[in-house]
């Protein structure tokens, strides 16, 4: 015997829980089927069946969306190389030189500005090169649709730098002397640290150590340049490298999410 | 089976009738979330397009979303109708000859 209500955690649950369009009918044919008073219709009966349909929706979306998340992971792989590419190129030609001999926060803000602009750039690049094949095989490529995932990607950029700077500094190392900044996971910080900074990331060292992948040279004025192959950084597999990957890997599978999602709402109000 | 459960339930097809004939005939209990899941690679596949009907105050306000076999899913029955019983009709001479190869 069942009670007349279904548990409302389990309904909460089904209703925001669930992808796809299909979660308000499913909870209405999930209460009817369970007020009906049909033998075997329990709380019990209610619970499985929600599970079952998250379970089974998050399956199929994460199946239909397999080649978004796919791509997502390949091109956050190939962040880190793309970083020390940045740093290359910043310290070859002084880009922003001029700005670091400026009061602070017009220092800062070059600094971030500038580490910001080419993850940007890295993050547009990957959505570019995702969208462009996909919806050329859709027959549904228009330069409207790609500005649109282009601009959709800012406000998870914007979201993801925000958590990344409020980020505690505890949590990446026990150095109290750097504050938690945006660069404290970017090899733009990695390569311009002095070396007690450098001591103190000790899977780093480790790395620079005991593989060879980098070298560590001791310039005239007392710092390190630490100059790592971007070949050897796309298959580093250390905290470090792993953490510099994350942001990019959410910015780009949160834009690419949505827009095969609105991709597919479109194509089905097309058919209806 | 879901394609012949909608047909057979015609005009009355949503979720809970389906999902009872599914029952009925298997024996045994669905989950309403893979056929929904089922219903929906069909709609996308275009053998079944789906309407909303009236939200019912015993659904919660929930409106019953209908389905209803497309000419193309109706086709695609028939298809699978007769490759089925070519296969069906061809499975006894097979068993014959697993007799006489013994």
């Amino acid at each position: 015997m069942s009670s007349a209500e279904p548990p409302s955690i389990a309904t909460w649950m089904l209703e925001h829980w669930t992808p796809g369009t299909r979660s308000d009918a499913l909870a209405g044919d999930l209460l009817e089927e369970f007020r009906s008073g049909r033998t075997g219709r329990t709380r019990a009966w209610y619970w499985r069946q929600v599970l079952a349909a998250i379970a089974i929706g998050c399956f199929h979306e994460i199946l239909d969306r397999g080649a978004a998340l796919l791509f997502a992971i390949l091109w956050a792989s190939i962040a880190p190389a793309w970083l020390l590419i940045v740093v290359a190129v910043e310290q070859r030609f002084n880009l922003i030189a001029g700005s670091r001999q400026m009061d602070f926060p017009w220092s800062t803000a070059s600094d971030t500005g500038f580490l910001l602009g080419a993850n940007l750039l890295f993050i547009w690049a990957g959505i570019l090169l995702y969208l462009i094949p996909h919806l050329w095989f859709r027959r549904s490529l228009s330069v409207r649709l790609l500005a649109r995932g282009v601009m959709a990607s800012i406000p998870v950029v914007v979201a993801v730098s925000a958590a990344l700077i409020l980020l505690p500094m505890q949590f990446l190392h026990n150095d109290t002397t750097l504050h938690p900044t945006f660069e404290s996971v970017s090899a733009h910080a990695i390569a311009r640290m002095n070396p007690n900074d450098i001591r103190q990331l000790h899977p780093w060292r480790k790395t620079v150590e005991q593989h060879g992948k980098s070298t560590m040279n001791q310039s005239g004025d007392g710092t390190f340049n630490v100059i790592v192959r971007p070949g050897n950084a796309i298959t580093d597999m250390h905290k470090w490298a792993l953490l510099t990957r994350l942001p990019f890997l959410l910015c780009e599978l949160f834009t690419l999410w949505g827009i095969t999602s609105r991709l597919r709402k479109r194509s089905a109000e097309t058919r209806a | 089976m879901i394609l012949l459960a909608v047909i057979r339930l015609g005009e009355e097809a949503y979720g809970v009738p389906i999902c009872r004939e599914l029952e009925t005939y298997r024996g045994r209990d669905v989950s309403v979330g893979s056929v929904y899941a089922a219903l929906e690679r069909l709609e996308a596949k275009g053998l079944v397009s789906s309407s909303l009907g009236d939200p019912t105050p015993e659904r919660g306000g929930k409106a019953k979303r209908y389905f209803r076999v497309t000419s193309t899913g109706l086709r695609q029955v028939h298809e699978t109708r007769r490759v089925l019983s070519k296969l069906w009709h061809a499975l006894p001479e097979l068993k014959e000859n697993a007799h006489e190869q013994r």
